[in-house]
């Protein structure tokens, strides 16, 4: 991963973070949206497009690191918290899909699945966060050589 | 790149990748499960509605346990500006819609083959073929059944009010003080739950008609498959040289009007506000989601192509350079 695709990669984490968060009503509630700039946030239309936008980014360059890892087959292994990440993206990933047909016209599914899916993306998303704030503070690696 | 890497596994892989790409693709066509061309639609002709109000009238007495009885005092709000939205004081109310009055009739002096007249326009949900306020509700709190109807559940609801927020119309209405919200985090998140017009989905499943439908002495409104409603009031307006609301609202409801005035002179003489929704043209505001979303699906294919067209490329370029 080059310095330029890690930036890429973060800075589109944080709008994907942060439209998502915006699909709950609370930017207005808190005042967050009063801030000059962020009115934005309580808008779910806007909201809603950004988090799909960054979301086709955010599965391209997933599937470019996953592609490319696979192709070239290295001689090392992901470590366990990194295995923990990459399990928790499959779920908000799964989930985000399924939230994304359900959006189109003409889907039918049952009340309890949606409400489960939407609950799997967010606490998926919420846990992804904590895990990737404490290998930030515990400088755990993604990658161990395989010894 | 490791350099150990074969072509033949490369090629292994890049068979693997593909067959995962063509699998991710043919998932969300599966998933197509309803046909809106079938979705029950009720179909309104205003030129037969008096204002009689027992369209309304049933409605309320049918929906008598379904409407909010909250509890006093309400919490208090963190912050001290998010709004209590009191109904249960004024229950009587029918002049709009409230989380206790889920259909309201609006009345408007036009003139019509150049005689003033009053006509009765019965608004309630339009049960939009998509309808934003479920497919935007955070929660799943608001749903969609197979037969297209949309209702709000009201164990589930919060309060936000983003379903109201999003629909074109404005149509749910908010009652502070009951629901999920009380024994969450009553002043933190939360205010109350939403109401709304739900096609009488318990009577449906009996077999029965929506209250109001059964109830209307004029026999304004009819109830059937989408696509039979809709060459039902393309004929009637045909007959009565008139016009058509809900074809192409919001990218299509499951409510049709048919009037003898065009919707922007009705829409110009009713009192609009809120919970009295206008008749106003509008764009579907799902279109985004459901462009975008297709092609979203696609994106994880175009970061694989480019990731395997970069390693082809290099490999390539390698076996060029060992002789
Ligand atoms: S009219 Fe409003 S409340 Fe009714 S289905 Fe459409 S978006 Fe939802
Ligand atoms: S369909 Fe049922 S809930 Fe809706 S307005 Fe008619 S009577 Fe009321
Ligand atoms: S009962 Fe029929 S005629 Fe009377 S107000 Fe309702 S729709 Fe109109």
């Amino acid at each position: 991963m080059t310095p330029l695709f890690r930036i890429l990669f973060r800075v589109n984490m944080l709008c994907l973070a942060l439209s998502g968060v915006g699909h709950m009503p609370i930017f207005k509630r808190y005042y967050i949206a009063d801030i000059p700039g962020l009115a934005w946030l309580a808008k779910f239309h806007i909201t809603l497009t950004l988090h799909y936008l960054t979301a086709a980014l955010f599965l391209a360059l997933v599937a470019w690191i996953v592609t490319t890892r696979w192709l070239s087959a290295p001689d090392d292994r992901l470590s366990p918290v990194a295995q923990v990440k990459t399990g928790l993206y499959l779920a908000i990933i799964a989930s985000g899909a399924l939230l994304v047909i359900k959006n189109l016209k003409g889907i039918y599914m049952p009340p309890h699945g949606i409400t489960l899916i939407d609950l799997v993306h967010l606490m998926g998303a919420f846990a992804l966060g904590l895990t990737a704030l404490a290998a930030r503070i515990k400088r755990w690696p993604w990658i161990t050589p395989v010894h | 790149m490791n350099p150990i890497l074969s072509r033949r596994t490369f090629l292994k892989r890049s068979v693997l990748t593909a067959t995962t790409a063509a699998v991710a693709t043919a998932l969300p066509a599966n998933a197509e499960a309803a046909d809106p061309s079938g979705y029950l639609t009720t179909l309104f002709d205003l030129s037969r509605c008096v204002g009689c109000g027992e369209c309304v009238t049933a409605c309320r007495e049918i929906h008598e346990g379904d409407v909010p009885q909250p509890k006093r005092p309400f919490p208090t709000m963190i912050p001290a500006r998010v709004p209590v939205e009191d109904f249960s004081q004024n229950q009587e109310e029918e002049e709009r819609l409230t989380p206790y009055n889920w259909l309201t009739i609006q009345e408007a002096s036009v003139e019509v083959n150049g005689e003033e007249q009053t006509l009765y326009i019965p608004r309630r949900c339009m049960h939009c073929i998509n309808p934003p306020c479920v497919k935007l509700c955070p929660w799943g709190a608001a749903v969609q059944e197979k037969n297209g109807l949309s209702r709000i559940n009201d164990a589930l609801c919060l309060g936000g009010a983003k379903c109201r927020a999003a629909c074109p119309w404005h149509i749910p209405q908010r009652q502070t003080g009951v629901g999920l919200y009380l024994d969450i985090l009553p002043s933190l998140a939360g205010n109350g739950v939403m109401y709304k017009c739900d096609r009488c989905h318990n009577r449906l499943k009996a077999g029965e008609n929506p209250a109001c439908i059964d109830a209307c002495p004029e026999g304004v409104q009819s109830i059937g498959p989408r696509e039979a409603m809709v060459k039902k009031a393309k004929a009637l307006a045909t007959e009565m040289n008139g016009y058509i609301y809900g074809l192409d609202e919001n990218g299509g409801t499951t409510t049709l009007y048919v009037s003898p005035v065009p919707f922007h002179r009705l829409n110009e003489a009713i009192d609009k506000g809120p919970g009295c929704p206008d008749l106003a043209p509008h764009k579907n505001s799902m279109a985004m989601a459901e462009n975008v979303g297709k092609a979203l699906l696609l994106a994880p294919i175009a970061g694989m192509a480019a990731a395997a067209g970069r390693i082809f490329l290099t490999l390539k370029h390698a076996s060029k350079e060992t002789p």
